[in-house]
């Protein structure tokens, strides 16, 4: 049974605009942000929505070199059938060094993560980057605006954001400051398997579940291999998940050994930087 | 989706309400909820349901909500989003980013202190954010022994005051946040209240529907595709359009012909609410507005403004926006100003932060303007300096 969910012409009007004011303030200053998630995968497509068909803006991964194999083939796949203009940031310095979730979750993250994206957002002069954070992942991303200012130590402060009020937004820029803008802020996780089903959007396997160890598992949310795991689910197909959705009480980012660490853990990781 | 803002005075318990609710309407995972009493624990504190939205280390510490929160649940059916709304004077800017997404709003009185300054700010305000449902909560009901003379006296005030500021409120609920009385159960200890709980009236909302017989398509630019083909991108607000038709392209008002609808393919016709791109027979700009009946197109208007976080006088230099058209602008006139005391108006040479009032603004260029009830993208303007938006407003 296939349900016509018109709400979601409302979702996808309301990111479209975001996206194209974000490019029509930057053109080519902005950049999207890609994880190859299904998140950031349904903002890529809503760009090439927004743009007939064209991704008119570099499309920035970064690489922390853990990544699940999955996500580098997905990569691929993408960056082939819909002609991406690909910048792959990797923190080197810091992988030579022996970085690794060992050195501890903050340390990781922060070094090949944020120093990465903060060094590729120096190298190109990006001022602005299309990111795919939702309201509903985490309390702290629900106090988030669509336009996101970072200064020039990429410090968000969420003590002092700028107001927003309807469909407008502020932008005020400084030396070395970028945007972040958040065109998926309003979606909800159901929303988005909802709308990758109505539009038939690529999504990495990692999503369905498989037999692991004798165990039904899936991927809610995708990462670096050490850091994510699989959690039980008997949902193989996109309805699947869907209806699961509809039911649990598991939240999302459950399989994310990140978030769990600490209370104030994404705080603190956003307040260096992080997405 | 129903989107619903708290709001109200400082500690009257808007997020403990919201707790309340996301608990009992069992919205709350396990996990969030061990995470809240590790928190509370580190704090050395007991369980507290406001820590749910109140998520920021700082916010926890201090007992106060500094920045509005989204939060989702559903129940019985249907989907619910909460925007818990910072009750301090000194976040009103966050307070009303927050309600500005909102479709309908819990004004929340506590009992035992009734209406305070912010109960009054922020039902201003919610007239001004074209706010029409709102249901009155008057919580802590715990506090004044469930007194329904309390109740009744507190509700008649309040009915007044959304009076003179052109409100009208669907409800009237006693409520205990805290203990959970009328807020998704029927309160034991209020026999006398007859009336539904919080959630049975949210269940039982329905918004108006738009009417659909004006196209409005605002322009938000032109992209060349690789191919070489010009699109004029933008929002169809209301209405459709069809491939081969005819519309007004405002202000200037000249006939533009629609000669291919793309999105992201080409299509023959679309409907609102949609962002698509169309080829046009003449070239025109960011910020126009097409449509298939005459609009409005002023170079001054009157409006109701809110002042955000800068004052607002005469003679003051902006850049106005509404939706995509932006122009510079004057202050030309402080008509009057809210004083939220007395809820009368005062005269006066500006708009201080956090106060509401009426002026003439005169722009550098003509504007397309709507009215709110018809198309409120066209009613609405943010006063915009160095990037930054200092004050909302709507036009008269």
């Amino acid at each position: 049974m296939t349900k016509s969910f018109d709400y979601l012409n409302e979702l996808e009007a309301k990111s479209i605009y975001i996206i194209r004011e974000a490019y029509f303030k930057f053109r080519r200053k902005l950049a999207v942000l890609v994880s190859w998630g299904k998140d950031s995968t349904t903002m890529l497509y809503l760009v090439r929505k927004a743009f007939f068909g064209e991704v008119p803006v570099p499309v920035l991964h970064i690489d922390t070199g853990y990544k699940l194999k999955e996500i580098y083939e997905f990569r691929e796949k993408l960056k082939k059938e819909w002609n991406l203009e690909l910048i792959i940031a990797k923190n080197e310095e810091a992988i030579k060094n022996g970085m690794g979730p060992e050195k501890g979750r903050l340390a990781c993250c922060t070094a090949l993560k944020t120093e990465a994206l903060k060094k590729a957002v120096e190298e190109y002069g990006f001022k602005a980057l299309l990111v795919a954070i939702r309201r509903d992942e985490h309390a702290i991303r629900a106090k988030e605006r669509y336009f996101s200012p970072r200064d020039k130590n990429f410090k968000w402060d969420f003590l002092k954001q700028p107001p927003e009020l309807w469909e407008q937004f502020s932008v005020v820029e400084e030396e070395g400051s970028h945007v972040r803008v958040h065109p998926m802020l309003h979606w909800r996780e159901i929303d988005i398997w909802r709308y990758i089903k109505r539009e038939n959007i690529p999504v990495i396997d990692l999503y369905f579940a498989k037999e692991y160890n004798g165990k039904m598992l899936r991927y809610r949310s995708l990462g670096c291999a050490p850091c994510v795991v699989p959690v039980p689910s008997n949902a193989r197909t996109i309805d699947e998940i869907i209806e699961e959705l509809e039911t649990t009480k598991i939240p999302e980012r459950a399989g994310r050994i990140q978030d769990k660490e600490r209370v104030y853990m994404m705080e603190k990781l956003r307040a260096l930087g992080y997405m | 989706m129903l989107k619903i803002a708290m709001v109200g005075e400082v500690d009257h318990g808007k997020s403990t309400l919201i707790g309340r609710i996301l608990y009992d309407t069992k919205s709350l995972p396990e996990e969030k909820l061990k995470e809240i009493e590790l928190a509370c624990k580190e704090l050395g504190e007991e369980m507290d349901f406001a820590f749910v939205v109140d998520a920021l280390e700082e916010e926890r510490k201090e007992k106060k909500t500094i920045e509005a929160s989204h939060i989702f649940f559903s129940y019985k059916g249907k989907e619910f989003a909460i925007i818990d709304a910072p009750g301090h004077k000194e976040f009103i800017k966050n307070m009303a980013t927050g309600v500005s997404q909102a479709d309908v709003a819990v004004l929340i009185i506590a009992a035992d202190e009734g209406i305070k300054e912010q109960t009054k700010r922020h039902a201003a305000l919610l007239k001004l954010l074209g706010i029409k449902s709102v249901i009155v909560a008057v919580n802590k009901m715990d506090l004044v022994n469930y007194s329904q003379d309390i109740f009744e006296k507190i509700k008649k005030k309040v009915k007044d005051l959304l009076e003179t500021i052109g409100l009208h409120a669907i409800a009237f609920i006693p409520i205990s946040a805290y203990n959970g009385d009328n807020v998704v159960v029927s309160s034991r200890n209020m026999k006398w209240y007859n009336g539904k709980t919080l959630i049975e009236e949210l269940l039982n909302l329905e918004l108006e529907k738009k009417d659909a017989e004006k196209t409005v398509f605002c322009v938000q630019g032109i992209y060349e595709t690789n191919g070489g083909k010009k699109l004029v991108t933008g929002v169809l607000l209301s209405g459709k359009i069809k491939s081969g038709e005819t519309l007004y392209s405002f202000p200037s008002g000249k006939n533009v012909k629609v000669n291919g609808i793309f999105y992201p393919d080409e299509i023959s016709k679309i409907s609102a609410v949609s962002s698509p791109g169309l080829e046009l027979s003449e070239d025109i700009s960011r910020g126009c507005v097409l449509s298939n009946k005459e609009l409005q197109v002023k170079k001054e208007i009157i409006c109701t403004i809110f002042a955000l976080e800068e004052r607002v006088e005469e003679g003051c230099e902006f850049l106005m926006r509404c939706f995509t058209q932006e122009a510079k602008c004057r202050v030309k006139r402080i008509i009057d100003a809210l004083d939220i005391d007395t809820l009368e108006e005062k005269n006066t040479k500006e708009i201080k932060p956090c106060e509401i009032g009426k002026c003439i603004i005169e722009l550098s260029d003509k504007m397309v303007f709507s009215s709110i009830s018809e198309i409120p993208e066209l009613a609405r303007i943010v006063l915009v300096k160095n990037g930054k938006i200092i004050a909302g407003g709507v036009v008269v």
